[in-house]
């Protein structure tokens, strides 16, 4: 396993995949309604 | 150099397989169909009533615990870096499938005494903190920053409120640090002393929601307190959830009233730079949240088949949340640093204690008395 590095505290608020927290939001929200709908359609 | 979201996806997969790993090594494989391993958590069960059963350590604790341990000893791994990235959507996913849990009809009825408590404790928590943060000498827009993460939900509301109040990094830095050291000893002692002071699932949801002060924390406290199962979730979870939920919907007042106490209290200096920007708090309200009231209605209105006895639907749903908040806390877990944690000594530290500790004992307190 390739050792890494702890990350730097100054690293810390960005330890998102969005630079925008709305964006991480609006993809939550677009995620869980996919999840839903494949559930229902399973479920079918 | 801009990545492609092919690039950046491909990219995501290997902590994403970390987090998932870590979470079928602490919950079991039995959902993914391979009764064989128990997890960690049945390990616990089946050989120390101590840890299993008093104690509680289940996976929520787990998954943390392996998180934190990897982070302070070899640190992320570079490869894994991108994924653990996701936690935070694994959270809020997992909050909005949590919605199954909820009926509009039952929202109403926790809903009055959650928001007399809420409003009470965060407002409460809000001015002591800047009050004892003045005493104590500290920035006003420190202090600010502060009082916004000890009074509401934590992360989110720090930077909500930092650019009403001109936070500077270090005010952020330091106030997250400080709610996320006080939110793990939270984390770990709230639910050993409900079930010392016996309390019921009902009253420690309502507790955890209102005295810890990170949304995730409050989450794996319910959680660690009374797991529930599939056919029977976590009551604890899902009062703690309406109740912390609840001071996340005040998020845009709370924004507004500290930026107007901020702009009472700072000195001439930090006046003369203050130019409280409440205009844009509207645009700092977390929408996941949305997503999850949304749920809740449809839920309520019978989208997703029966609620009592639930239906095959709820079951999945409820069932999958369980797994999108054991990947997430992972990478909670994978992102407490023990270097951070040392950061919120001195200062922030005493004074965010001193109110999280008093929001606590008193929530504690009120919680006794108006919950059965």
């Amino acid at each position: 396993m390739q050792k890494g590095k702890a990350v730097p505290d100054k690293e810390k608020g960005k330890l998102s995949l969005f630079t925008n927290e709305r964006h991480e939001d609006l993809a939550a929200i677009i995620g869980a309604a996919v999840v839903m709908l494949l559930i229902i359609i399973i479920a079918a | 150099m801009t990545d492609s979201y092919a690039s950046k996806l491909w990219k995501v997969i290997p902590g994403l397989l970390l987090m998932f790993f870590i979470a079928a090594l602490s919950m079991g494989t039995k959902d993914l169909g391979l009764p064989q391993w128990i997890g960690l958590e049945g390990v616990l069960k089946a050989n120390s009533d101590f840890l299993g059963k008093v104690l509680k350590i289940n996976y929520v604790i787990l998954v943390i615990v392996i998180g934190m341990v990897i982070r302070n000893t070899i640190g992320i791994p570079s490869w894994a870096l991108d994924g653990v990235k996701t936690s935070r959507l694994f959270i809020k996913m997992g909050v909005i499938l949590l919605g199954t849990l909820y009926s509009l009809a039952e929202l109403a009825t926790l809903g009055a005494t959650s928001v007399v408590l809420i409003l009470a404790f965060v407002f409460g928590t809000i001015i002591f903190t800047m009050w004892f943060g003045k005493k104590m000498n500290m920035p006003t827009s420190s202090a600010a920053c502060l009082a916004a993460g000890v009074g509401v939900c934590g992360v989110s509301a720090i930077v909500a409120v930092a650019p009403a109040v001109r936070g500077k990094g270090e005010d952020i830095a330091y106030s997250i640090a400080t709610i996320l050291s006080f939110g793990l000893v939270c984390m770990f002692t709230f639910p050993f002393l409900g079930h010392l002071m016996g309390l019921s699932s009902e009253q420690f949801g309502a507790w955890a929601g209102t005295g810890i002060l990170n949304s995730g924390q409050v989450l794996a406290a319910a959680l660690a307190f009374d797991p529930g199962t599939v056919d029977n979730p976590s009551i604890s979870l899902k009062v703690g959830e309406v109740f912390n939920l609840t001071r996340v919907i005040f998020l845009p007042l709370v924004v507004m009233v500290i930026a107007l106490l901020y702009t009472r209290m700072c000195n001439e200096s930090e006046n003369q730079e203050a130019a409280a920007t409440t205009g844009s708090f509207m645009s700092k309200f977390p929408l996941f949240v949305l997503g999850f009231l949304a749920t809740v209605t449809l839920t309520s209105f019978g989208a997703f088949g029966s609620i009592d006895p639930a239906s095959a639907e709820l079951k999945m749903f409820r069932l999958l949340y369980g797994w999108f908040f054991a990947i997430g806390l992972t990478g909670l877990g994978l992102q407490i640093s023990f270097a951070e944690m040392k950061k919120a000594g001195g200062k922030p530290l005493i004074v965010g204690s001193a109110a999280g500790l008093l929001k606590a004992v008193g929530s504690l307190i009120v919680v006794l008395l108006l919950i059965d």
